[in-house]
């Protein structure tokens, strides 16, 4: 009897710990923005097109969206346009080379670690980068327009 | 054009160093080609080794004078030298403001590329398009001078639902450009393009109506002595063939339609157009088509491509020549009316051919493509190469290897 509650017990531990690991380990990707930007949030397509140069004012302002890239090496990077804005990495390069050069808009600038976005939307009201995973003290100085869970 | 051009410069000096948000890229191609024939031309390639077909190089600047307005400019150079240019002439391709009304509606005010087809605005940007160049039968050599509109345009997207948008392109605005020796102004020009998009496909149609004067000036001798010959014989023959020689103020329509597809790791390309010319007087019937299919592996895309291109000057012309060869077989009838008809027929060109290429990736940003084309000439026209001695035969076919680097920075 002793065994088959210690065999229980074991079992409940398990499962709680993996209930407890898809809460807290679940990967999220924060799209954020300076909190004195007035947008109060985005739906994914409006996310899309921000990153894709197709957004050129945020709705309802007269302010354009200053987007901001995660390195392009970064797995990041990878999985932000591939899962969230739904395009390959390989196809976003033609992309933007067609986009960048037919006089359409600018493309977004790249900054080489996921601090270096949070720096860049703490300097400009109307920045827009991701993130994944943000500290809780990040998420209190940033503004979440965004957010989408992952499946690693 | 000038006083657009100098507003636009001086507007712009006035604000550049109000903003730090400016924005410097460049683009790259450095290409090499032969052609498996000798004495015969496409492009710039022949059958040495040549870099000048598809060497290219570009910069551009993008900076916003304020949040809604901004200012671009390109310039590039390249080494295929189309129309009156040198090779490697610095070019200016865009040259615009752009006012963004609202999130949907921008219009731009000065140079811009003309939107003919999917790529005419980064025809000089191999990174943007997979193959060496976009395919000459619908991106034709002889059209290629008149890539760019000085005037605006109107850009308006209408969201359709989450995955789909229609853009509306409306412009208008000036024309003007050289083809081999013969000038072309169209003014005004203006029309519009439709394309309807989604992340992973899009339809596109655009329609252009150029007002055109044509003139040449080696023509405007040989028309003179169709005048000549009118007052001397009063046969109408002579003043209808010279009349054909130029044009005034007359209407050309160009059409295109394409679409783009990816599914999965496939993917295909295809687009057509035609020109519609008036029945009598200079008219130039030209369309063409290609049909593309590419399989993405993760670095490696190889190509194929289908298509075909047909060009005829003045075809109502040609039996006038005839006639006029037969009722007037003696010179100086003959050499004037001879010399018009191979003009005209220098022009004629009907090719098919058959593209097979790959892409590789190998490095962010840059990429290499080797490419074999190979043409069929048909109707007795050498398509779009250039026969390099007379004496010769004309080729039924060619073959144009080309091996391309290309980048963006």
């Amino acid at each position: 009897m002793g065994q088959l509650i210690r065999s229980t017990s074991l079992q409940l531990i398990i499962g709680l710990s993996v209930m407890l690991c898809a809460g807290l380990c679940r990967a999220d990707i924060f799209v954020v923005t300076n909190q004195d930007n007035p947008v109060q949030q985005l739906t994914t397509k409006e996310v899309r097109k921000v990153f894709l140069g197709r957004l050129h004012l945020y709705p309802g302002t007269e302010h354009e969206p200053v987007a901001i890239d995660q390195s392009q090496t970064s797995d990041l990077y990878r999985t932000f346009y591939e899962k969230i804005i739904g395009i390959s990495l390989p196809k976003l390069k033609r992309y933007r080379a067609y986009y960048l050069f037919s006089g359409k808009g600018k493309i977004p600038s790249e900054v080489t670690s996921q601090q270096a976005v949070v720096d860049a939307v703490l300097r400009s009201t109307y920045a827009i980068g991701y993130l994944k995973n943000p500290g809780k003290n990040t998420l209190q100085q940033v503004k979440v327009l965004y957010r989408s869970p992952l499946e690693d | 054009m000038r006083v657009l051009f100098s507003a636009l410069i001086l507007t712009v000096a006035s604000n550049c160093f109000s903003e730090q948000n400016w924005q410097f890229s460049g683009f790259g191609s450095i290409g090499v080609g032969k052609v498996n024939r000798e004495n015969f031309q496409f492009g710039e390639a022949d059958d040495n080794w040549d870099f000048d077909n598809d060497t290219r190089l570009g910069v551009q600047l993008q900076g916003n004078l304020t949040e809604q307005l901004s200012f671009t400019t390109q310039v590039s150079s390249s080494g295929l030298a189309l129309g009156g240019n040198e090779s490697y002439t610095p070019q200016v391709q865009w040259l615009f403001l752009s006012y963004q009304a609202s999130p949907n509606l921008q219009l731009r005010l000065g140079r811009v590329r003309s939107s003919h087809y999917i790529y005419s605005g980064t025809r000089d940007v191999g990174y943007s398009y997979p193959w060496a160049r976009p395919p000459i039968d619908v991106y034709a050599y002889l059209l290629q001078p008149l890539g760019n509109i000085d005037g605006g345009d109107l850009l308006y997207t209408l969201d359709l639902s989450d995955e789909l948008e229609l853009d509306l392109q409306l412009f208008a605005g000036e024309v003007e450009g050289e083809i081999r020796d013969v000038t072309v102004d169209a003014s005004p020009t203006y029309g519009t393009s439709l394309t309807l998009r989604s992340l992973n496909w899009l339809l596109r149609y655009s329609f252009h109506v150029e007002h055109t004067n044509i003139s040449s000036e080696s023509l405007k001798e040989v028309e003179s002595y169709y005048k000549d010959f009118t007052a001397l014989t009063g046969d109408p023959i002579f003043e209808a063939i010279g009349s054909s020689l130029s044009a005034a103020g007359t209407n050309y329509q160009y059409h295109a339609i394409g679409g783009q597809w990816d599914i999965e790791q496939w993917g295909v390309i295809a687009e057509k157009y035609w020109i519609l010319s008036p029945d009598s007087g200079f008219a130039n019937d030209s369309d063409g088509w290609y049909l593309s299919l590419l399989y993405h592996f993760e670095k490696l895309t190889p190509y194929g491509v289908l298509s075909a291109y047909d060009n005829t000057l003045n075809k109502s012309t040609l039996p006038l020549i005839d006639e006029a060869l037969a009722n007037y077989p003696v010179p100086p009838f003959t050499t004037v009316l001879e010399g018009t008809r191979d003009s005209i027929q220098s022009f004629k060109a009907k090719e098919r051919s058959i593209t097979l290429g790959i892409r590789y990736d190998f490095m962010p940003n840059t990429c290499i493509k080797f490419e074999a084309q190979r043409f069929n000439f048909l109707a007795g026209s050498t398509g779009q190469g250039f026969p390099l001695n007379d004496e010769r035969a004309p080729p039924d076919s060619a073959t144009l290897f080309t091996v391309v680097m290309d980048v963006v920075f």
